[in-house]
């Protein structure tokens, strides 16, 4: 009994942050998207208004397309650099997971600086072709933004996953004829799959949340984070606000939980 | 091997990889430094921009510094004793949806709470404008990143066990907290810390959308020099940030290899030439003698019945063994001692007299030696000694003394400031019995104690062992499944199986009149033969007929199997031990067998002899003589020897 009570006192201080500036504000959200005469209708509405829609769309597409990118370009870094020794790989490892804790709007300025007026890319791109190369406040730009935070996640989580194969079971596949890379895709990759699905899961939820990368590259698109502010700040639109965060928070949760179940179905 | 084109091409890819994510951070630094962007580095260098920044947007930078270390701090304070709590929760099913639940907000968008917060709270004016609003954020953002790192690391070290040797060792509750929870957790804390660091400096999402006019944040303030498109004034804003933040997130790499201390221990080569068994040194005993009384305990967890109800005396001074196989209930009967179970209603612990069924286990004053030891990881050799005496408030000088002697009684006196980790099995086995005994103890409890030695050392450890806990003089009670354990280590053998006692008695009286057949089978390499016992005769496989008569020919007290209380005729198991049973020439009614496999042992030839579908015997030849596998032999058996129980037994 003695035991109970101790463990309560334990759970109470970190619970009651928990419910009261996260349960209850984000709960609370719902009757504020309804706080208008159309009630549920709302949600209706705006998903036949064409621009939340295609904000959605837009939204949903892009991060799809940067997780897959993300997963493709930092697996194969990962891999690599967990498979191979050489001189710098520490270095290089380095390199790879430093942006892991940048926010968003240092992403956008990393992007201005790659691929804006005075971007490496353009000045590049001047010397080679005569003309500059300007993307940074296009779709590509937060494209790139978006692959830039990306990248850390995926090598990170899969070079964690790749130190825990065995490496017996690629011999193995040795041994019975496999080339190296026959070996890999029949071994090493199913094997990797978990955690090929949990962080492009991951990258997704954080490429459709992100909103500084967006706001400080003010691209013409408009990300749904972005109209989510505009809505609030500029009209004062709290309930389309609201409502817009409901959907966000639905998408990304929608996506986490599947990419939770998905992989230990296929692994059991 | 020599590195063909698949390496060097990927290779050059990771290269471009890294230069894509690097590029951008050298040209801010380099941008920060110069004089003109636009003109380039030939502008030469300067610190006028950073000297700029500092001067306009440096109270961002101490806020953010600040609120940082605000969060960090109420991140430890809850999170802390959160993560315990959920660990300790294991795998309880509101436990883990509490778990699923704290990781929420990482998978909300920052924008979307920010949201929520605004509407929910924005209210409260003061709140609204104070930095406490912008704190509240950061916690709920950062707080899962310290609960999950802590976690990580308590589920896995054995936490439960630790926190029970500490107890057996005078440690309550809070006490168990404070000196070995915290600070094993410790690098889950460090790693935690750093990380809820990083993102508290870092978070921008939630603080624009928090933010009011005095509390902006570095994040903030770096939108606001972006949106301005002042290149320079940008970069070397974000130099400043970088230097924040990349000296922890370097320190946050190290972590990993920092755990793995903590987490893997050196395995010492054990071997009997690489410490020899030395014979403990004698001591008076080390405190009053205590009887051991357990009446009508059982156990039940749940629905399961651990433990039927039993008495059980164990006098004062003598070594008790409780033996079984394993999940018979003989651990369960040692933590029952122990106090670190109680025994259902009605069930009482006596110890040396006295009803301490309801006292805590810290204040029984018993000396228990774990089966894998519980060392706690985090203590020196002589601070785990010295632990149990801490707790007590021994004063520094006595306790000092004590260990010392523990130490050396135990010769290790010349390892008293290695870490656990740097031990051998047997050494670490010594500081184990070294921190049971130091506090005194009215009775010690071994727990498997030889179970974590390899084979080899085993016999010289338990040796060794015997003579320590003669000389000790304490009342022990061990639990092992090793039956050569028990027979050499024990003055009383306590046989348990399926939860229940099945005899007790001294080593010889286990060994020659086993109660059951379970006793029997388990002790003493006996074969067992499944066989019919009839009016006159006993059929054994193998077409061994055995006259009655002839199993009544036992010495007297060896009561069981005389005819007088042979079983009920039927289905009888018989025993006998290897040597009980000779090669003889095959004539009718005697068994007949074919011999598999012929082992030369030296002192003796062991036989393995097949005798029917699923029976294999052991036999012992006399040494110099052997039999070819594959030749036909009939066995001799002993009739006087032959144990039969029927099949209630």
């Amino acid at each position: 009994m003695r035991k109970k009570l101790l463990l309560v006192c334990f759970l109470v201080p970190a619970l009651s942050v928990f419910v009261a500036f996260f349960v209850l504000p984000v709960a609370l959200l719902v009757p504020r998207s309804l706080d208008t005469p159309a009630g549920w209708a709302i949600y209706t509405q705006a998903l036949s208004n064409p621009r939340y829609w295609s904000s959605l769309v837009a939204t949903v597409l892009l991060s799809l397309a940067v997780s897959f990118a993300a997963l493709v370009i930092g697996g194969t870094a990962a891999i690599f650099l967990e498979r191979n020794a050489f001189p710098g790989r520490d270095f290089l490892v380095g390199m790879l997971v430093l942006p892991l804790s940048f926010p968003g709007v240092v992403v956008g300025f990393m992007v201005i600086l790659l691929a804006g007026r005075q971007g490496i890319v353009g000045l590049a791109a001047k010397a080679i072709f005569g003309s500059r190369l300007v993307f940074a406040y296009s779709v590509a730009g937060l494209f790139v933004g978006y692959l830039y935070f990306s990248i850390p996640r995926v090598v990170t989580t899969v070079m964690a996953a790749v130190s825990k194969l065995e490496t017996a079971r690629e011999e193995a596949a040795r041994t019975l004829g496999a080339s190296p890379f026959r070996s890999f895709v029949d071994v090493t990759l199913p094997a990797l799959v978990p955690a090929l699905v949990s962080t492009g899961a991951i990258c997704f939820a954080t490429s459709i949340g992100a909103f500084g990368t967006a706001f400080t590259l003010a691209t013409e698109i408009n990300v749904l984070p972005i109209v989510i502010y505009t809505e609030f700040t500029l009209f004062a639109n709290f309930a389309t606000a609201a409502m817009l965060s409901v959907v966000l928070g639905c998408v990304t949760w929608l996506i986490l939980f599947l990419a939770k179940f998905l992989p230990g179905f296929q692994v059991s | 091997m020599k590195k063909g084109a698949f390496f060097w091409g990927q290779l050059g890819f990771t290269l471009v990889c890294s230069c894509f994510l690097l590029a951008p951070v050298v040209q801010t630094a380099l941008t920060a430094l110069t004089v003109d962007a636009f003109r380039g580095l030939s502008s030469g260098f300067t610190l006028k921009w950073l000297h700029k920044v500092l001067a306009t947007y440096g109270d961002t930078i101490f806020r953010s510094f600040y609120l940082a270390l605000a969060t960090l701090v109420v991140c430890v304070l809850v999170g802390l004793p959160f993560a315990y709590a959920l660990v300790k929760a294991g795998k309880a099913r509101w436990a883990s949806f509490i778990e699923e639940s704290l990781v929420l907000p990482l998978s909300v968008p920052g924008i979307a709470i920010g949201l929520g917060i605004l509407l929910t709270w924005g209210g409260l004016t003061w709140f609204r404008h104070s930095w406490l609003f912008l704190l509240a954020g950061h916690c709920i953002f950062c707080l899962p990143f310290m609960v999950r790192s802590v976690a990580a690391v308590l589920r896995v070290v054995p936490l439960p066990l630790y926190e029970e040797a500490a107890a057996t060792l005078g440690a309550d509750a809070f006490g168990r907290f404070r000196r070995i929870v915290v600070p094993i957790a410790g690098p889950g804390i460090l790693s935690g810390a750093l990380q809820v660091f990083t993102l508290s400096i870092g978070e921008f999402n939630l603080s624009w959308m928090l933010q009011t006019p005095f509390t902006r944040t570095l994040p903030v303030g770096l939108a606001d020099t972006y949106a301005s498109m002042r290149i320079e004034i940008g970069s070397a804003y974000t130099l400043i940030f970088l230097l924040l933040i990349v000296p922890v997130l370097t320190l946050m790499r190290k972590i990993p290899s920092l755990m793995a201390r903590m987490t893997h221990r050196v395995e010492a080569p054990d071997t009997l030439a690489a410490h020899p068994p030395v014979v403990m040194k004698y001591r008076e005993p080390a405190s009053d003698l205590v009887s051991i009384t357990l009446e009508n305990c059982s156990k039940t967890f749940g629905r399961t019945r651990v433990l039927h109800s039993f008495s059980l005396h164990m006098p004062k001074g003598r070594k008790v063994v409780l033996l079984g196989p394993s999940g018979c209930g003989k651990t369960t009967t040692l933590r029952l001692i122990a106090g670190l179970e109680s025994p259902d209603p009605g069930g009482k612990v006596l110890l040396g007299g006295k009803d301490v069924t309801r006292v805590p286990v810290e204040k029984r004053r018993v000396g228990m030696m774990f089966q894998q030891y519980a060392l706690f990881p985090h203590m020196s050799v002589a601070e785990n000694v010295a632990y149990g005496l801490r707790v007590r408030g021994t004063p520094p000088g006595e306790t000092a003394k004590t260990v010392d002697d523990m130490l050396e009684m135990v010769r290790m006196r010349h390892l008293s400031e290695r870490g656990v980790g740097e031990l051998s099995g047997g050494q670490r086995q010594r500081v184990a019995l070294a921190r049971a005994l130091a506090v005194k103890p009215g009775v010690l409890l071994l727990d498997e104690p030889l179970a974590s030695l390899d084979a080899i050392l085993r016999v010289g450890v338990r040796e060794e062992l015997d003579r320590f806990l003669t000389s000790l003089g304490i009342t022990t009670v061990l639990v092992t499944h090793d039956q050569d354990e028990a027979m050499s280590v024990g003055d009383l053998i306590v046989v348990m199986k399926d939860d229940r006692i099945e005899q007790i008695g001294s080593p010889r009286k286990i060994y020659h009149e086993p109660a059951t057949a379970f006793v029997a089978g388990f002790v003493g390499g006996s074969n067992r033969l499944e066989g019919i016992l009839e009016e006159d005769a006993l059929r054994l496989p193998g077409g061994a007929v055995i006259p009655v008569a002839s199993l009544s020919g036992r010495k007297p007290g060896a009561g069981i199997s005389s005819v007088s209380s042979l079983p009920p005729r039927g289905k009888v198991s018989v025993f006998f031990r290897p040597k009980q049973a000779q090669a003889a020439p095959l004539v009718p009614g005697r068994m007949r067998g074919t011999v598999v496999s012929a082992h030369f042992l030296g002192e003796k030839t062991r036989l393995v002899v097949w005798i029917a579908e699923e029976t294999l015997i052991k036999m012992e030849l006399p040494p110099g003589e052997t039999i070819p596998p594959g030749r036909e032999i009939g066995v001799k058996l002993m009739p006087e020897s032959l144990l039969l129980f029927g099949e209630s037994g």
